[in-house]
């Protein structure tokens, strides 16, 4: 299995990416609200997947839910820009675990070029679903959270970074959209972080402490 | 003679009802009723309990009085910048209403008026409404309203000081040019504190088309300004804000009078104080309050009540009781920690009783011995009038966005119109034909001319009129309204459901149930959070994290801190003439020792080497946020000659360059990193690595509705709509570049935060100084403030973002190795 700094995971023995939280089409949301947000996002993201595919010869994409930020209202252009992605794209399985945004889309919208699975979907040792968890079946691959972590510099300064999140039995992957925020975690000692940052992939140190000493307060301290 | 007499009968009547109450109608209040009858705008300027409010409320009243014939419709609005104060000014207005016998139905409107009230309002408006900026500009988003606001006579600001340097202030510049067009003989008084530019003050309030009438009300009465000092300063702290170190004196102060006001700089510092008052005198727990602005607005008011009815000894408070009406009991008022202004001073020593001398008194406490100074320096900034000035804002583009789209949501507008009316003010007389195009396609296509955003709806354009189409949009706007920042809060509840008041949610996100915390005077433990509140009960601890709360510090005043610098200059001679000099002069000697004591003349450098890496301090003494732009502008190019990153931290008096890259300094590479040449496009460029913008970005995304704020009961649609004004800023800095609210990001950084004039202006200053660099071996009385104050820095680099999570990454594995 391989992450790659385009915070997506590649599983070159079956040829196939994994994706999650693409919220495909949440400018367009934003903007049917009156909320200025330019147009850009959708194709761009839709190119980074492209570019993945190609670079590493993929035949499969599973998307582990949020595939769409909000089922589309009235006549949507997201929809029809990636309807017309896939159309460049026939040769490539598109595989789309619903996640909570996806509610009310999954199982009706662009049901003929994508193939929607309500629950969770098991492929080889994988469980593919939205939510984070354990199961019985295998090994999870989840989404949702959105993990960002936040690293420390000496003195005050800090990056907020995306990473894949690995618990025993489950591991959640960063946000692929482009106009996606992310959640800070909380992760155990004994969870491994790997951040995407400055286009790499970066293993974090286990049992780090990630909150910083740096940051308490040393007002009121007499020399 | 007919006029003579029609002036004379409502002249008699108010000066029978003031002989009736034993008072005096001054010689402002008679010159401002003149001037409102002779149809004038003005500004009133009079220190608090001078009789301003009533100077400006007996013009209209004399109007009424000389007009026989009953008027109908909204006559006179009165706008106050704080809710809180609205409720009084209602019922004094009232009052002298009545006693003058002016048949006038009086109306309140603020955010807290039921909408049953505000429709009866909307229907069958009173003769005189008092309200907020906000509300206003809530009303001016109704299209019913506009026929009623037709009728306006007058408008009437007051505690204008309080809202002319902030974007309320652009709001009601731009709300008034509206009630202009709608009634061109519109008259504008504004009531103000002292302020260093009531010229300007004037002149934005009554726009550049008009000219006011400026008038004085009797000179400010001297404060006396008296420090508690520490016994010895040797054990006193040199830095920090919050230290309690002061409690016994303090404690004193209070037993000795009958109800003092404890002032702090923050609300967490109220917090604290009040635990700690509270602890040392558990007599006085019964008649002790904490009144902030995070307090539950039911629960302050009867706090104030309580003040009235002489029924508390003490209250600590922040700002939020800095305005209001005079609170007859207090005769002691307190100041814990900097002054941070003087207008600001006077203004919390101004809510005390006037003493029999005549004279108001604050009795300031130091929490670090720096503040001594700063004291002294506040009496001497008094003694030679100086006061601050609050510079208005200019096109500030997301007001205008939203003010824009306030009349579209009401009865729509005509571009050339609303431009005409816009330009009509001081904030947007500059604005430039391709602002306003940018303005128009923003709220119709999203993107400029070149670029229209898809799907994009806000604004319809129909028969030359643009407004909402989208009924459930004018409503989400109407919500949204307001100008002033603010995080998402969450409230604080008992679990009975009654409310305690609210804190930032960073501040539970971080806690678990069963955690303690402070707040409202209380140690209280989280039970449950639910529904955007926080479930509470009182704690068993004693002792809990204090709510933090964000909004910066204030800065001290470039006219404190010159003050400062001046009297250093004395010590530096020997003359250690304030009580407060004399007490900090074994501190003052060492600094002299060990460095220098910077003076008016001399530009202090020092370096030293620690621990943690290099450190440079320089001390400008030019505020902290021009001490902040020269120590940006110093590191980026330095930065220019190789990679490097430094920490800088800034405070009133100077700032930290810290690295942990090894440097030499000298006298030909400071005044290189310090010349004036190239300033623009260093500090342009200088920008470009740091975070600022993006930072700034927030108050203008929101204000200019590109984030919408989650409200109570707010549907899974709208919840939908959440996004950080960080990635919208990302998002627009990569899809649309040209868009003009990066660009006003970019203007308020350069201008508000590193005030680009001043800088340039203290640069040239610093220039004709002699410079000292001091190597010293450790941290001196005046650098440690700012080695403390670290924890508010900023970042600088050339490295790449890779080079720089390299470092943090290679950080967190030496770490863990220890570990």
């Amino acid at each position: 299995m391989l992450l790659h700094p385009q915070r997506a995971l590649i599983w070159p023995a079956r040829r196939t990416l994994f994706i999650a939280d693409l919220h495909l089409g949440k400018d367009e949301v934003f903007r049917q609200s009156g909320i200025a947000i330019p147009e850009g996002g959708t194709p761009a993201d839709l190119r980074r997947i492209e570019r993945l595919v190609d670079a590493h010869a993929l035949t499969s994409v599973v998307l582990l839910g949020d595939f769409l930020h909000a089922a589309p209202r009235g006549e949507s252009r997201y929809t029809r820009t990636f309807s017309e992605w896939r159309a460049a794209h026939t040769s490539l399985e598109f595989i789309v675990v619903a996640g909570n945004h996806d509610r009310r889309a999954a199982g009706k919208e662009l049901v003929d070029v994508v193939q929607w699975h309500l629950d969770e979907w098991q492929l080889g040792p994988f469980v593919c679903r939205h939510h984070p968890g354990v199961s019985p079946q295998g090994q999870v691959l989840s989404g949702h959270v959105h993990p960002v972590i936040k690293l420390h510099g000496t003195h005050r300064e800090r990056a907020r970074v995306p990473v894949c999140w690995l618990r025993p039995g489950c591991a959640v992957l960063p946000s692929f959209g482009s106009f996606t925020g992310g959640g800070e975690i909380e992760p155990a000692e004994d969870d491994e972080l790997y951040a995407f940052a400055a286009d790499r992939v970066w293993r974090l140190p286990r049992r780090a402490r990630l909150a910083d000493d740096n940051t308490r307060s040393r007002e009121d301290s007499n020399r | 003679m007919l006029a003579k007499t029609r002036v004379a009968l409502p002249m008699e009547r108010i000066e029978r009802w003031f002989a009736s109450r034993g008072w005096h109608l001054a010689a402002f209040q008679k010159e401002t009723i003149a001037a409102y009858l002779a149809g004038e705008s003005g500004l009133v300027h009079a220190p608090t309990g001078s009789g301003k409010t009533l100077a400006a409320w007996l013009g209209p009243m004399s109007a009424a009085m000389q007009n026989q014939s009953s008027v109908a419709g909204l006559q006179v609005m009165w706008i106050t910048p704080l809710r809180a104060l609205a409720n009084d000014i209602h019922r004094n207005l009232s009052i002298a209403t009545h006693a003058l016998g002016v048949p006038w139905e009086l109306g309140l409107r603020t955010g807290d008026t039921s909408s049953t009230l505000r429709k009866k309002q909307r229907e069958k408006p009173p003769h005189a409404l008092v309200t907020t900026p906000e509300s206003l500009s809530v009303m001016l988003s109704f299209a019913d309203s506009h026929e009623a606001l037709r009728t306006v006579q007058a408008v009437i600001v007051d505690e204008w000081h309080e809202l002319i340097g902030s974007k309320r202030g652009v709001q009601l510049e731009l709300c008034l040019a509206h009630l202009r067009t709608l009634n061109p003989r519109l008259q504008t008084w504004g009531l103000s504190a002292t302020l260093g530019n009531l010229h300007e003050a004037l002149d934005v309030l009554t726009g550049p088309r008009q000219v006011g009438r400026m008038i004085h009300g009797p000179p400010p009465r001297e404060v006396s300004i008296e420090s508690v000092l520490p016994p010895t300063i040797a054990r006193f702290p040199w830095a920090g804000h919050l230290g309690t170190r002061l409690l016994a004196p303090v404690i004193e102060a209070i037993e000795s009078a009958q109800t003092t006001l404890v002032f702090t700089n923050t609300r967490s510092q109220a917090e604290l104080w009040y635990r700690a008052i509270a602890e040392a005198r558990l007599d006085w727990i019964d008649r002790m309050a904490i009144h902030h602005g995070s307090i539950a607005v039911v629960l302050r008011r009867r706090i104030e009540a309580a003040v009235q009815a002489r029924q508390l000894k003490c209250v600590v408070c922040t700002s939020s009781l800095d305005l209001g009406v005079d609170f007859a009991p207090v005769d002691q008022v307190l100041q814990i920690g900097s002054p941070k202004g003087v207008a600001r001073l006077l203004q919390r020593a101004g809510r005390s009783g006037h003493q029999p001398d005549g004279r108001s008194r604050v009795l300031c406490v130091p929490t670090h011995a720096f503040e001594l100074i700063e004291f002294a320096a506040a009496r001497r900034a008094q003694s030679l009038r100086r006061m601050e000035s609050r510079r208005p804002l200019r096109r500030s583009l997301d007001v205008l966005l939203q003010h824009a789209m306030t009349l579209a949501a009401g009865p729509g507008f005509k571009a050339d119109e609303l431009v005409a009316e816009v330009r009509g003010t001081h904030a947007f007389a500059g604005l430039s034909d391709l602002e306003w195009q940018w303005v128009l396609d923003f709220l119709t296509r999203g993107g400029d001319a070149l670029q229209g955003y898809p799907q994009y709806r806000r604004l319809d354009l129909d028969a030359g009129v643009y407004r909402v189409g989208d009924a459930r949009l004018a409503r989400l706007h109407r919500m949204s309204i307001g100008t002033i920042s603010s995080d998402a809060e969450i409230a604080i509840k008992w679990l009975n459901g009654s409310r305690l008041g609210s804190v930032e949610e960073s501040l539970i996100a971080r806690m678990k149930p069963g955690d303690a915390f402070m707040f409202a005077g209380r140690v209280l433990e989280l039970v449950r959070v639910k529904d955007m509140a926080a479930y509470v009960r009182l704690a068993t601890s004693r002792s809990g994290r204090v709510a933090r709360w964000q909004g910066g510090r204030l800065p001290l005043s470039n006219e404190l801190a010159d003050s400062v610098q001046e009297l250093l200059a004395l010590a530096a001679r020997g003359e250690y003439d304030q009580p407060e000099l004399e007490r900090m002069r074994p501190l003052l000697e060492l600094q002299q020792r060990w460095s220098q004591l910077p003076t008016p003349q001399l530009l202090l450098v020092e370096y030293t080497k620690s621990r943690e890496g290099h450190h440079v301090f320089v001390y400008p003494f030019a505020g902290r946020t021009v001490n902040e732009g020269i120590a940006t502008l110093m590191a980026h190019r330095w930065a220019q000659r190789r990679p490097i990153t430094f920490s800088i931290t800034a405070n009133d008096y100077g700032a930290e360059l810290l690295t942990s890259t090894p440097i030499e300094v000298d006298d030909e590479l400071i005044r290189e990193l310090m010349a004036r040449k190239d300033l623009g496009a260093d500090l342009l460029a200088s920008l470009n690595f740091s975070e600022v913008a993006r930072r700034q970005f927030r108050d203008i995304a929101r204000i200019a509705g590109l984030i919408f704020q989650g409200y109570p009961g707010a549907r899974k649609l709208e919840r939908q709509l959440q996004a950080s004004s960080g990635l919208i800023f990302d998002v627009l800095r990569e899809y649309d570049p040209r868009n003009l609210l990066l660009e006003q990001a970019r203007r308020e950084v350069f201008e508000l935060q590193l005030e680009e004039t001043r800088l340039a202006a203290a640069l040239a200053e610093l220039e004709t100084r002699s410079l000292v660099i001091a190597r010293v071996a450790s941290l001196t009385p005046l650098s440690f403030p700012l080695w403390a104050e670290r924890l508010r820095s900023q970042i600088l680099s050339t490295e790449t973002f890779q080079e720089r999570i390299q470092r943090m990454i290679d950080r967190l594995e030496r770490r863990a190795v220890r570990d």
